[in-house]
């Protein structure tokens, strides 16, 4: 909240400012609310018209008057609300089976050396495969109906948490655990305690990418093969070149994608978007984002400059030296320190 | 130095004193790899210290100090020698003990006193004992009003403060604390000492440090144990004895400095290639 003190006046009696001056306040302090509805607005007029001015045909590239009419027609008279029903519900099935499956298989692999290293290499190997691929074969084993559609939506949502459950899971500092440790606690404890709440940013960043991947894959399935869903409706509308309801579609698509992502999957509150592109490579509870670690695609290795040598590193090194402490700072180098060095 | 002192004193000495809470009989570790070899960390160290003693560990880099606090807190297994604490083969981690390291390893996630109840919830503790009892700590280390604050809210020197008070909180009668103000700059970490002092004297832990710093040793300990180079022995067990009262300006007297200059000696000495006795 935007706090404005009262203004003095002359007479000394303090008056509340006025409506037109709390909004100066306001747009003084934050410009985007002013220019951020006012690009949309800029890029919907240059939308509306441009195409018009330019001689380019509005069959092709209909106004987003007449999408948005298409849209209202097709949620409130036509079907599309029901297309989309069946949309949501092939996504959100996949994405539980996905991340359930993720979870389980995530667990196992960070616990079982033997098993991380037998089949997880496999598993991260099919990850790398464009795994839309594998939905005309879906169709062919499972038919026309929901079951095709909620299975590739359920493999593209599994690997993105996969590999986020198993790093978050691992990736955690020895000292923390020695903590523990130290306490004679059990396993579980020091899964309870540490693992898992250390493991959480992970799984939601992973949670956040799946949501989407989730809606792809049950749209790309549908693109294939099915009787209805938004992707099906989208087919039949781009068949019959009624192009404001393909736009209607895709807008609608859109904000699924935006609400899921935003409403499901968020959490403590606040700006929680940049978890989907930020991947935290320090142990600090998700504050401490490497800006060139993008996540996208799951992507089980963060790229580019790593932080404090943990993350790019480690994972590089063998895996029975990638648990061991190293020096996260520089330490300040002690007479006896410095004695020794002269010494030797 | 006490190796000096004659048997008959000595036996007299230990007739009335009371039983060690630490006893360290010829512990020895070697870390086996196939990669790199056999390294010997530590060679036959043998040393006790007394219930409320506090004891200060010096000696160059990878000489094993470390590897001897992990062992007295279960963290490392499979040595040679005998670890007794209060009288009982002790073997793996303990309840009776609190641990401090250089990195305050605090819970991101959790507040100041959450992070500080963590033993107390680990050990299945009385939980609204163990909360009055965190608020007490937080006072103790000089922390009232950060009880909520996340650790990136707070300095190196406050994060450490937190992890000692967590150290504390299940009332342990041992301290092990491994270079906890090690990171810490020279001004706060002299500050740090006088309050671990403070808080040592007030709370009669048995306390084992480990330190870099000579001054800083022979500052704070009732007893010093120098280390030789890597294997890691006892080149000497120094009772340190200040006269006056315990401030920073004691550094500066004479007395102090001849035990700095004893130990710088010894630590020299043990570096010698020869390896000269201490």
């Amino acid at each position: 909240m935007v706090h404005i003190a009262a203004v003095p006046r002359k007479d000394g009696v303090a008056r509340l400012p006025t409506m037109a001056a709390r909004l100066r306040t306001v747009v003084g302090r934050h410009p985007e609310f002013l220019a951020s509805p006012a690009a949309l607005v800029l890029l919907l007029a240059a939308w509306e018209f441009g195409p018009g001015w330019l001689g380019i045909s509005t069959i092709l590239i209909p106004p987003p008057s007449e999408a948005f009419q298409a849209a209202v027609e097709g949620l409130f008279g036509g079907n599309l609300l029901s297309h989309l029903a069946i949309t949501c519900w092939e996504a959100l099935a996949g994405f539980a089976i996905g991340i359930a499956a993720a979870f389980i298989v995530g667990g196992i692999t960070a616990y079982s050396r033997l098993f991380e290293r037998t089949i997880y290499g496999y598993l991260l190997a099919i990850q790398t495969m464009p795994k839309v691929a594998l939905a005309p074969l879906f169709i062919a084993w499972l038919g026309f109906g929901l079951a095709s559609k909620v299975v590739v939506a359920a493999l593209l949502s599994f690997f993105p948490v996969l590999v986020n459950v198993v790093v978050g899971l691992k990736r955690c500092e020895p000292g923390k655990i020695d903590i523990m440790r130290t306490l004679a606690a059990s396993e579980l404890q020091i899964f309870r305690f540490v693992r898992l709440p250390n493991a959480l940013p992970y799984v939601f960043s992973g949670l956040n990418v799946a949501i989407v991947f989730a809606l792809t894959g049950a749209i790309a399935a549908e693109f294939i093969g099915s009787r209805e869903g938004l992707g099906y409706a989208m087919l039949m509308a781009n068949a019959e070149m009624n192009m404001p309801r393909t736009f209607a579609i895709l807008a609608l698509l859109g904000f699924v994608g935006f609400i899921s992502m935003r409403r499901l999957i968020s959490r403590q509150g606040g700006s929680s978007t940049g978890r989907l592109w930020f991947r935290r490579t320090n142990g600090d509870g998700g504050r401490h984002f490497d800006e060139l670690s993008f996540c996208g695609h799951g992507s089980h290795r963060p790229l580019g400059r790593a932080c404090d040598g943990r993350a790019l590193q480690d994972q590089l090194r063998p895996d029975d030296d990638r648990n061991r402490p190293r020096p996260c700072r520089a330490y300040l180098r002690t007479e006896s320190e410095l004695l020794a060095g002269r010494k030797s | 130095m006490p190796p000096d002192a004659t048997p008959l004193a000595e036996e007299r000495v230990a007739a009335d004193v009371p039983a060690p809470m630490i006893a360290v009989r010829g512990l020895s570790k070697t870390y086996r790899s196939v990669a790199s070899g056999d390294m010997v960390a530590l060679s036959q160290v043998s040393f006790s210290i007394m219930p409320s003693e506090f004891v200060s560990v010096i000696g160059p880099s990878g000489c094993g100090k470390t590897t001897i606090l992990r062992i007295l807190a279960g963290l490392v297994g499979e040595y040679q020698g005998e670890i007794r604490v209060r009288g009982n083969v002790q073997h793996g981690p303990t309840r009776d003990v609190g641990v401090a390291f250089q990195d305050a390893n605090l819970l991101p996630w959790r507040s100041v006193l959450q992070n500080i109840l963590l033993p107390a919830q680990v050990l299945g503790l009385d939980m609204a004992a163990s909360t009055r009892r965190a608020r007490d700590l937080v006072a103790l280390v000089g922390l009232q009003g950060f009880e909520d604050k996340l650790p990136h809210e707070l300095s190196g020197g406050m994060r450490q403060r937190v992890s000692i008070a967590r150290a504390l909180i299940h009332d342990p009668s041992i301290l092990l604390l491994d270079e906890p103000f090690g990171a810490l700059d020279a001004m706060t970490r002299d500050n740090m000492n006088l309050e671990l002092l403070r808080i040592c004297r007030r709370t009669q832990k048995t306390v084992f440090l480990i330190t870099h710093s000579i001054a800083e040793a022979v500052f704070l300990s009732d007893r010093v144990l120098v280390m030789s180079g890597r294997p890691g022995r006892i080149l000497a067990d120094m009772p340190i004895e200040l006269p006056g009262a315990k401030t920073l300006e004691a550094t500066g007297t004479p007395v102090f400095s001849e035990y700095v200059l004893r130990i710088r000696r010894l630590l020299d000495a043990g570096q010698a290639p020869a390896g000269v006795e201490g």
